[in-house]
């Protein structure tokens, strides 16, 4: 990933980047689907590294905010936070129109009349799926769009399969591997270390497995904290040697 | 990953605004959507 294709999906890019070192640079990113901030943490993170300008490497791991929540919930977002969780209406409805407002300004137009609340473990399992066939990063972005704009349900094995489809994975073999739990072992693996790390929110981003970032940072505290971790790495790695 | 291997990872250096938004537990990121409650938090805590 660099600036230029920051959203696009794929896996690790050629080494490339002057002055920025040889290598890219490693960011693991923990969140969650159903996590309005991950959304927009996402677009300011990708802006970021947009404006760094080097090369970035990165790897989604799976966080369950809400592990509890049903497949299917019936009722609104408001309603699941109101009535499921117990919350104030009023502090429900605050919350919701102050995150579509933030949500716009980076260009996501949440739709929270039709967001279809859900368990979202089996789109992590997928996600972990798609990594496989490397194209973990086209399904992050198809999952939160589906989930936070298009009213889509991302917790059904059907409707995941469908999504898979959607960027190119075979959706048989989707289906398979969520029906079978494929890597359900994978999410749990992320989630302890997650806990072995200390995140205890999302989304939360790893530089090189030494630096912590939390939350939905501006894009330039993201191409500042690239910068850093570039410049400490090359005062490690003399200029012209493999890193 | 290794148990061995987990203890030795070293703790993150964290970097960056400590007020980010973030989206922890059940609930995604109320308190830090009501600007009422975060005043509230700090002013408890004597931060303001």
């Amino acid at each position: 990933m660099t600036g230029a294709d920051a959203a696009r999906p794929g896996n690790t890019p050629a080494a490339a980047g002057v002055g920025l070192g040889v290598t890219p640079i490693k960011v693991d990113i923990w969140s969650d689907i159903a996590c309005p901030w991950c959304y927009i943490g996402k677009r300011k993170f990708e802006a970021g590294v947009a404006a760094y300008g080097g090369e970035v490497e990165v790897e989604y791991h799976s966080f369950e905010l809400s592990p509890d929540t049903p497949v299917d919930f019936d009722g609104s977002a408001a309603d699941f936070l109101s009535g499921y969780k117990g919350l104030p209406l009023a502090q429900v409805e605050q919350m919701i129109e102050r995150v579509v407002t933030i949500a716009r300004s980076v260009g996501l137009d949440y739709d929270y009349d039709a967001l279809r609340q859900t368990n979202t473990v089996k789109a992590h399992e997928l996600l972990h799926f798609a990594k496989t066939h490397g194209k973990q990063l086209e399904m992050k972005g198809r999952l939160l769009r589906a989930y936070f704009i298009e009213g889509g349900h991302v917790g059904r094995v059907e409707d995941l399969a469908d999504l898979a489809a959607e960027i190119g994975l075979d959706r048989a073999e989707a289906l398979a591997a969520l029906t079978e739990e494929r890597h359900l072992a994978d999410v749990r693996e992320d989630q302890k270390t997650a806990r072995d790390l200390g995140i205890n929110g999302v989304p939360f981003f790893v530089f090189e497995g030494r630096f912590g970032v939390s939350g939905a940072q501006e894009a330039a505290t993201f191409a500042n904290v690239l910068q850093q971790v570039a410049a400490q790495r090359d005062e490690v790695v003399p200029a012209g040697a493999d890193a | 990953m290794t148990d061995a291997a987990r203890d030795e990872r070293p703790a993150l250096t964290l970097l960056g605004d400590p007020d980010a938004v973030v989206c922890e537990g059940d609930v995604c990121a109320v308190p830090a959507l009501d600007e009422r409650a975060i005043v509230k938090q700090r002013l408890d805590a004597g931060l303001i």
